[in-house]
């Protein structure tokens, strides 16, 4: 067999491979490799025996989330150091996601502002002026304005950004991240702060970007927490939605004006003619499993037990069992609640959700939040009957599943082999009239950890919507684990035709 | 009869490794492979209806990889490419042929190669190890290696080209020792 060779055909040909991966290899030797390669079958075996040892040695060495966080860290404490380190953060910048999320404390407080500039011609204040303010972390389908071409790693000089359609990610050096979700105007003022022109952002905001500011045109100061969307329109009338942590809206600054306190599921306005901000989301349900039984009946459809909490989380199970061949198990978890309020009115999902690490090595696993029209068993993720879902798992880090009539779909983000999360999972549906306007129907976004995993997708919402969760694990090694769920919610939109008194100005 | 989603997902992501593999050799750098890899996924993901169950899945999948190395690199033409693309298609081909005519020895093959490659991983000495972990665990530079470990950059290349001889022969003794 080929790649079982003891020996290369030649006796420096392992030197040879062992500086080209390296990148040492001289012009010349590279292209003595080059006529051996093409001249004989033997060194292409021996090649390709030798990088499927590279491939192999970097799969088995990659080191557990836990390491892999302080290596995270460890890069963002060094960037600042070293040109050496810079580089290789800019590498990995599209990789960290995760970790991030991992490395961040859960009740992180950051101060988000947005206050009034009513004059803003699109000039970056004085004095802000600081090469290198964010860089371009990832993208998906990104198109920018102009057909302007930009790589992953690009930095960014304070400017203005046009995104056309797609998503894209900015990481600003406090060390927020930045989801643009296309159309969005943004404009980079220094490594700490951006001014939304227009379009919807989705900022996340780990504590060392404490601070983090925020320009909108209608402006108003935001007291917010670790993550949350903001969107900006026409007119220049703000929306923010808590994702997590806990959120104070105002006109001017929180010291000085009526503010709204908002936490997870909350929704908040400022119009441009209104005096104060005003609720626009308010929560369905909300559980943060604190209390024991739970708030809200969770089902465990697959044991027919009522749902197990412990420590403050739901736990659902993941198990696998078998030998020889892939066996595979599932178990599905529904909330029985009535759901038709999310009719006609924009509804937001969110929660957090942990994979189990230990027992289930080599097994593939994934949480799903899986919305159905109700009836009959409650279909898993990848079923038809499900109408959408959205998966995390450490192979795919996040996943969803559309069924909109004929546009059926599934689309997949890998982003860091084996992070076990924390995902945190923020689902809208659209189904307002202004949704059926401008798309037919009602459309779905999913976000995890920031990342825009679908932006308005059509969809067939039923009009009674079941939400479930479900948990799945394969795999040729008996193994058993706990998804762990936190902080699960679900609001919908206050006034679906969004209309406000009008009322003055308050001047600053 | 198509597969299930799950059974479809429990292929590609026990194959995920050796389709990394594949392209490994068709792009060298690590960090590149994986860029791709995750491309040829988002494509095995969206086009899984068009797999035939009875197929080679690793030959499928490296198909489909290997139309996505053509596209990134002719994303990168300006950049430095290690070799001529006529080469790089004869070792795709190859490489697709064998796994479309032996897929399941290969299989076989490569988890006694990677099992071998554990035990041998765990024969190192620890400062060899930790060479090993400092360059494909944080991908560092050989210059950066060096800082850590105090030697030159060209100390650091000597010492991973013997430590990779060493697990490449400790393979071999392994692998003929498990022969049957």
């Amino acid at each position: 067999m080929p790649d079982t060779n003891p020996t290369p055909p030649l006796g420096d040909l392992d030197a040879l491979l062992s500086q080209l991966v390296d990148g040492t290899i001289s012009p010349a030797d590279r292209a003595s490799l080059e006529g051996m390669l093409r001249s004989d079958r033997a060194v292409r075996d021996a090649y390709r025996a030798f990088m499927h040892m590279e491939s192999m040695l970097a799969w088995q060495l990659v080191q557990p989330p836990a390491g892999a966080v302080t290596d995270a860290i460890r890069l963002e404490e060094d960037r600042s150091r070293s040109a050496a380190a810079r580089i290789a953060w800019k590498r990995s910048a599209a990789w960290l996601l995760p970790l991030v999320a991992t490395a961040m404390t859960a009740g992180a407080i950051a101060l988000v502002m947005v206050f009034t500039v009513p004059d803003r011609g699109g000039a970056p204040p004085a004095g802000s002026a600081i090469d290198a303010c964010a860089l371009l972390a990832d993208f998906t389908d990104a198109e920018w304005a102009d057909g302007l071409q930009i790589e992953r790693g690009a930095a960014f000089a304070p400017g203005p950004l046009r995104l056309v359609a797609g998503s894209a990610q900015l990481r600003f050096r406090s060390g927020a991240f930045v989801t643009l979700s296309g159309p969005a105007e943004i404009e980079v003022l220094d490594g700490n702060s951006l001014f939304l022109r227009s379009g919807r952002i989705i900022p996340y905001v780990p504590h060392s970007a404490k601070g983090f500011t925020v320009i909108s045109p209608t402006g108003e100061v935001i007291d917010l927490g670790t993550e949350f969307a903001i969107s900006v329109d026409a007119d220049g009338q703000t929306d923010v939605h808590v994702i997590s942590g806990d959120v104070q809206l105002a006109r001017g600054r929180v010291a000085q004006g009526t503010f709204l306190t908002m936490k997870q599921g909350f929704g908040g306005r400022v119009a441009p003619t209104a005096a104060a901000p005003e609720f626009i989301d308010t929560p369905l349900v909300f559980d943060d499993f604190s209390a024991y039984p739970p708030t809200l009946h969770w089902q465990d459809i697959d044991s027919g037990r009522v749902a197990t909490i412990h420590d403050g989380q739901l736990a659902i199970p993941v198990e696998h069992r078998g030998r020889g061949i892939t066996k595979q198990r599932s178990s599905r978890i529904v909330l029985e609640h009535d759901f038709s309020a999310m009719r006609g009115r924009r509804t937001a999902i969110s929660f957090r959700g942990l994979l189990p690490e230990a027992g289930i090595d080599g097994a593939n696993r994934w949480l799903a939040c899986v919305i159905d029209d109700g009836s009959g068993d409650p279909p898993l993720a990848m079923e038809r009957e499900a109408v959408l879902a959205a998966l995390v798992s450490p192979h795919f880090q996040a996943a969803a599943r559309i069924d909109g009539g004929n546009n059926q779909q599934t689309r997949v983000f890998s982003r860091d082999k084996d992070a076990i999360g924390p995902y945190q999972v923020f689902m809208t549906i659209d189904d307002t009239p202004a949704a059926h306007a401008a798309y037919g129907g009602a459309v779905a976004d999913v976000t995890v950890n920031g990342q825009s995993v679908i932006q308005r997708e059509r969809i067939c919402l039923p009009d009674r919507p079941r939400i479930g969760l479900q948990t799945y694990g394969s795999s040729t090694v008996r193994g058993r684990g706990e998804a762990l769920v936190d902080d699960f919610s679900v609001s919908v939109s206050v006034d679906a035709a969004g209309g406000n008194p009008a009322s003055e100005p308050q001047v600053q | 009869m198509a597969l299930s989603h799950d059974e479809f997902v429990a292929l590609l992501t026990s194959s995920q490794r050796r389709i990394c593999g594949f392209i490994c050799t068709l792009v060298v750098d690590l960090t590149d492979a994986e860029e791709v890899l995750q491309e040829t996924n988002l494509t095995l993901w969206q086009q899984a209806d068009r797999f035939e169950p009875g197929t080679d899945f690793v030959a499928w999948a490296c198909r489909v990889a290997h139309f996505k190395v053509l596209k990134w690199r002719d994303a990168r033409k300006r950049q430095r490419a290690h070799f001529d693309d006529d080469v790089l298609d004869v070792i795709a081909s190859e490489a697709i042929e064998e796994q479309r005519m032996h897929g399941q020895l290969a299989a076989e093959r490569y988890e006694l190669r990677r099992l071998a490659l554990a035990a041998c991983l765990d024969e190192l000495s620890d400062r060899n190890r930790n060479a090993l972990m400092l360059r494909y665990n944080g991908k560092h530079s050989l210059t950066s290696i060096g800082a850590e470990l105090g030697r030159t950059a060209n100390a650091v290349s000597q010492l991973l080209h013997r430590i990779r001889s060493a697990l490449r022969e400790c393979m071999d003794r392994r692998l003929a020792e498990t022969a049957p």
